[in-house]
C-alpha cells in the first residue's frame, strides 16, 4: 500500500515537473511552429471523425433520455435547452477530451516510449538538445489547441443530433428546438462575447487537452523495458488522463458554476 | 601512435574506483581506466556485465555511486549544466541500434545537432551534413528515412550524426553488435580510418575480438565490475591468462 502511494505521489510529481518545464518553455513555441502544426494534424484532422461521429450520438443519447423523460410532463420543448446547456458544459469538453486520451495520449505515449526504449531520448540528450522542447512542447501545445477546436465541433453536432430525435421522436419542432438552444446560451460574460456555457466548455477543453498530453509524455518518456515497457506506459497513459480529465472536471466546474 | 600518446600520458577520460549499482544488481566495483588523448581503447566482457554503463558515465548519462569519472579533467557527476553542453558538443556518441528519429530523414538526422545547437546557416549545414555522410560512405541517403536503411547504413549515419559536430572524443556502444561479418569488418575499418584521420579519441565498447583487433590501441577485460588485463590487442588475445583464455574461447576461432 505505502509503495503504491509513494508510486502515485512520484508519478504525480513528476507529471507536474513536466507540466511547469513545458509553460517554462513556452516562449519557444514560435520556434517549434513546424512541429507544433505537424503535432496538429496528428491530433487534430485525424481525429475530426471520430469526434463529429460520437458527438452526434451523444447528443441523441441526452435528448432521449431526458426527453422521454420530460414528454410524461408535458415538457419536452425544454429539450434543447437541456441538450445544448449538457453538450457545452460537460459531454462535449468531457467526450472530446476522452476521445483524444484514447487516441492522441495514447499515441504519444506509444512514440515517446518506444523513443525512449531505442535510446532516441538518450541520443537527444548527449547531443544536448532539449527534449521537453524538441518533443513534448509541441505535443501539449497541439493537444491544448486543438481539444478546444474539436470540442466546438463536438458541441455543435451534438445540438444537431439532438435536434434530430427531438423532430423525429419527441415532435418537438426544428425551430422550437432551436430557439430553445439559443435561448439557454444568452448568459453573455465579460470579457467574451461568448455565452459563458460555450466559453467555461472551451477553458475546460484547453485545459484537458494540456493535462492529458502532460500525463501521456510524462508515461512515454518514462517507459522502460521494450515492448512491454511501451505497452505498460500507454496502458498508464490512457488510464490517468481519463481519471486526471474527471477530476480535473470537477474542480473546472465547481469553480466557474458554484455561484 | 599510442606508444607516443602514452609516454605523454595526456589523460582525456579518467574512471577512479567507480561504483555503481542498479537495486541489488552491482555492475561496476571499483572500476579504474586512464584513456588517452588521441588512443582508441575498447572495453571488452560477455554481455551484461556493465560495458555500456561504464560508457554512459562518460557522457553524463549516468552518475557513478561512488568514484569519479572525469573528461578532460572535469568530473561529469558535479559538472555544471552549460558546462557538460560545452564538454559533450566535443563528444560524439554512436549508439548500439543507432537511435536514429524515425520521424526524420537521415540527413535530417545528421543535421539534428547543428540544427539545435548552433546557428549555422542551413546551406551550411546541409554541405556539413552531405560531407560527413560521404565520409561514412553513404552520400545519397540524405532524403531517406532510417526504416529504408539497412542495419549497416544505420550505423553509419549514427556515425555522421555523431561525427558532425567535429568532436575530439567518439564513444562507441557497440559499434558492430547485430551486423553481418562483411558489414561488421567495413565499419570497423572506417573506425579505424576516422580515427587516423580526425586524431579522436575513441572509447569503443565492444564484444567482437575482430573490431578490437582493428580499431584498438589498448583494450582492457570488464568482468566482476573491474578492468583487468589491459594490454595492446596482441598481448591481450595471445594472454595464457584462464579468465581471458576462457571469454575469447569461440571468439577467436
Amino acid at each position: 500500500m505505502s509503495s503504491m502511494l509513494s508510486r502515485f505521489f512520484a508519478d504525480v510529481g513528476f507529471q507536474l515537473t513536466l507540466a511547469v518545464q513545458v509553460a517554462a518553455r513556452a516562449g519557444s513555441s514560435w520556434r517549434r511552429r513546424s512541429l507544433i502544426a505537424d503535432q496538429l494534424f496528428q491530433s487534430g484532422i485525424k481525429v475530426v471523425h471520430v469526434v463529429l461521429l460520437v458527438g452526434l450520438f451523444i447528443g441523441m443519447i441526452v435528448a432521449l433520455q431526458t426527453g422521454l423523460e420530460l414528454s410524461r410532463f408535458g415538457q419536452q420543448d425544454q429539450i434543447g435547452t437541456i441538450v445544448a446547456l449538457s453538450m457545452c458544459r460537460e459531454m462535449g469538453p468531457f467526450i472530446t477530451a476522452t476521445i483524444l486520451a484514447a487516441t492522441v495520449g495514447s499515441a504519444l505515449a506509444a512514440e515517446l516510449g518506444t523513443m525512449a526504449v531505442s535510446e532516441e531520448l538518450a541520443a537527444l540528450e548527449v547531443m544536448s538538445i532539449d527534449r521537453i522542447s524538441f518533443l513534448v512542447l509541441p505535443r501539449v501545445l497541439a493537444a491544448a489547441i486543438v481539444c478546444p477546436m474539436l470540442t466546438v465541433l463536438c458541441d455543435a453536432i451534438g445540438i444537431v443530433g439532438g435536434g434530430l430525435i427531438a423532430q423525429s421522436q419527441l415532435n418537438v419542432g426544428m425551430s422550437l428546438y432551436y430557439d430553445s438552444v439559443l435561448e439557454s446560451l444568452n448568459d453573455r460574460g465579460l470579457p467574451f462575447e461568448l455565452p459563458k456555457d460555450v466559453y467555461t466548455g472551451l477553458f475546460k477543453s484547453f485545459v484537458f487537452g494540456g493535462v492529458l498530453a502532460v500525463i501521456s509524455c510524462a508515461a512515454g518518456v518514462q517507459a522502460t523495458s521494450g515492448a512491454m515497457g511501451v505497452g505498460n506506459a500507454t496502458r498508464k497513459a490512457v488510464r490517468d488522463s481519463i481519471i486526471a480529465i474527471i477530476v480535473t472536471n470537477y474542480f473546472l466546474s465547481w469553480m466557474f458554476f458554484n455561484t | 601512435m599510442s606508444a607516443s600518446v602514452q609516454t605523454k600520458r595526456d589523460v582525456i577520460i579518467r574512471y577512479e574506483d567507480v561504483h555503481k549499482a542498479f537495486g541489488p544488481k552491482v555492475v561496476l566495483a571499483g572500476f579504474n581506466l586512464e584513456v588517452y588523448r588521441g588512443e582508441a581503447f575498447a572495453i571488452m566482457g560477455p554481455s551484461g556485465t556493465g560495458k555500456s554503463v561504464a560508457l554512459r558515465h562518460v557522457i553524463g548519462l549516468l552518475k557513478p555511486d561512488r568514484g569519479v569519472v572525469s573528461v578532460d579533467g572535469r568530473n561529469m557527476a558535479t559538472i555544471a549544466r552549460e558546462e557538460l553542453r560545452e564538454l559533450r558538443s566535443r563528444m560524439g556518441y554512436v549508439f548500439q541500434e543507432a537511435a536514429l528519429l524515425n520521424w526524420l530523414t537521415a540527413g535530417e538526422n545528421v543535421a539534428l545537432p547543428l540544427r539545435e545547437t548552433t546557428r549555422m546557416p542551413d546551406a551550411e549545414i546541409r554541405e556539413k551534413v552531405n560531407a560527413k555522410l560521404a565520409l561514412v560512405q553513404v552520400p545519397d541517403v540524405y532524403n531517406k528515412m532510417p526504416n529504408e536503411l539497412s542495419g549497416g547504413m544505420r550505423k553509419r549515419v549514427g556515425l555522421a550524426r555523431a561525427l558532425v559536430t567535429d568532436p575530439e572524443i567518439i564513444l562507441y556502444d557497440e559499434p558492430t553488435a547485430g551486423l553481418d561479418p562483411e558489414i561488421s569488418s567495413s565499419i570497423n575499418h572506417l573506425m579505424r580510418d576516422l580515427a587516423q584521420q580526425l586524431h579522436v579519441t575513441s572509447l569503443i565498447v565492444t564484444h567482437h575480438i575482430g573490431c578490437v583487433r582493428t580499431t584498438a590501441d589498448r583494450v582492457g577485460l570488464l568482468d566482476g565490475g573491474k578492468l583487468n588485463f589491459v594490454s595492446s590487442p596482441q598481448e591481450f588475445i595471445g594472454s595464457a591468462e584462464p579468465r581471458l583464455v576462457r571469454f575469447l574461447g569461440d571468439k577467436l576461432d
